[in-house]
């Protein structure tokens, strides 16, 4: 990673000096060169789990103001590194979820909102159906001990198992281990209440 | 009642389930601060697990959570290939300085002879042969496989990705004679790319192939 952020002004002189663009041309170039490296990253590892594009939007209009306030040239920018863009990255992903709680507002768009296609799955007349079948599955997931639940709630919610390994920081084993005893489980209470699975 | 539900169904049961049951206000849900944290795998395993178990349980909470993931996963994965692109250039500084004292060792050595045919110099010795991409090929900007005949004594394999203006843009090494770069994405443009062959004491590597990665 070339360079440091201490290459560009103090984040208190930076705070003072007013936005203004657009910015010159070989300023904005570097800029976006160095923004577009980061967040062709951040999308692809986003975008099979929903991650909200107008989120990430949000995220990188802030990370370009921060930078464009903090550096004066490119080659400053140039020097940064995306190391430098991570962590303004997060800063600003932090302030904005952050602001939003804030505003009480929560209009986090749901990456899990799958209720338009569901929808057209099934009839009117099997909603009761579909409701009390959620409350089941609900409750009995919510019967598994802590670390099989979570497991099985990323595994449901559409993670790897690689991922879900990563995110915990615990072997490919141990995760395995623990998802299929969760998903096992899960079945098993399932199965009681006449909820039976096609054998595979 | 569903009697029988496949996996998929229980997955879709479980997401309508979690899209449902939003709270506005939030009362419950862990900090932003706190979501980082846990992405970042710091604190007890199990505030961590309580955290995950909640952020997969709450449709806001699990988009907070994939913004704060995607950053860090990819800080991460940044990180990783700048150590891993290191870690070669470390090693090849010392390669390089051997490999002279060597061919100047060994020129000294042989002058009244002729060079055996299988040894190994760099440029003008048998080479690393490339397979594939073919030279001057474009490719999409998806997943690129890259291809090279075995080496004869090669213990490893690098494959470096030059950008136009001769910084690496990629690096990966195996022993192998095929790497795939699927977790990489390149800009479209024109890229060189080459295999360099690890041997004992001494590398080689093949002719430069340029590469034009389309969109």
């Amino acid at each position: 990673m070339a360079g440091s952020p201490t290459a560009c002004r103090s984040p208190l002189s930076a705070y003072f000096r007013p936005v203004s663009f657009p910015a010159s041309d070989s300023v904005s170039t570097a800029l976006e060169a160095v923004l577009a490296r980061c967040v062709r990253m951040i999308r692809s590892v986003g975008a099979r789990h929903g991650l909200s594009e107008a989120d990430l939007d949000d995220v990188v209009q802030d990370v370009r103001i921060r930078l464009w306030r903090s550096c004066t040239t490119s080659e400053q920018i140039e020097r940064l590194g995306t190391s430098y863009v991570y962590r303004a990255a997060t800063t600003a992903a932090l302030d904005l979820l952050r602001q939003r709680r804030a505003r009480g507002a929560a209009v986090t768009e749901s990456v899990d909102d799958h209720s338009d296609r569901i929808a057209a799955s099934g009839g009117a007349s099997d909603e009761a159906d579909a409701r009390d079948l959620e409350a089941q599955v609900l409750s009995a997931i919510e019967a598994l001990p802590l670390a099989r639940r979570t497991v099985v709630r990323m595994y449901l919610s559409g993670y790897e198992r690689e991922e879900i390994a990563d995110l915990l920081g615990w072997t490919e084993a141990k995760t395995r281990n623990l998802l299929y005893r969760g998903l096992d489980d899960l079945r098993a209470r399932l199965n009681k209440t006449g909820i039976t699975w096609p054998r595979t | 009642m569903a009697s029988h539900l496949t996996d998929e169904q229980l997955r879709e049961a479980y997401l309508r389930a979690v899209a449902a049951r939003r709270d506005p206000r939030r009362t419950a849900c862990p900090t932003p601060d706190a979501l980082l944290a846990a992405v970042r795998r710091e604190g007890s395993e199990d505030r961590r697990l309580l955290v995950f178990d909640h952020a997969m349980g709450c449709a806001d909470c699990r988009g907070d959570l994939e913004l704060l993931r995607a950053i860090e996963a990819s800080r991460r994965a940044d990180v990783a290939r700048s150590v891993e692109s290191r870690q070669w250039r470390a090693p090849l500084y010392i390669l390089l300085a051997a490999s002279v004292v060597f061919l100047a060792a060994l020129a000294l050595w042989k002058r009244p002879q002729h060079a055996a045919p299988d040894d190994v110099f760099r440029g003008n010795g048998p080479a690393v042969v490339a397979i594939a991409p073919s030279a001057d090929t474009t490719v999409a900007g998806g997943p690129l496989t890259f291809s090279w005949h075995a080496f004869p004594g090669a213990r490893r394999y690098a494959v470096e990705i030059l950008t136009a203006q001769g910084g690496v843009a990629a690096v990966r090494e195996t022993t192998d004679t095929s790497a795939t770069l699927g977790d990489l994405r390149f800009d479209p443009g024109d890229y060189t790319w080459w295999v360099r062959a690890r041997l004992d004491g001494a590398e080689v590597r093949s002719s430069a192939r340029r590469l034009r990665i389309g969109r």
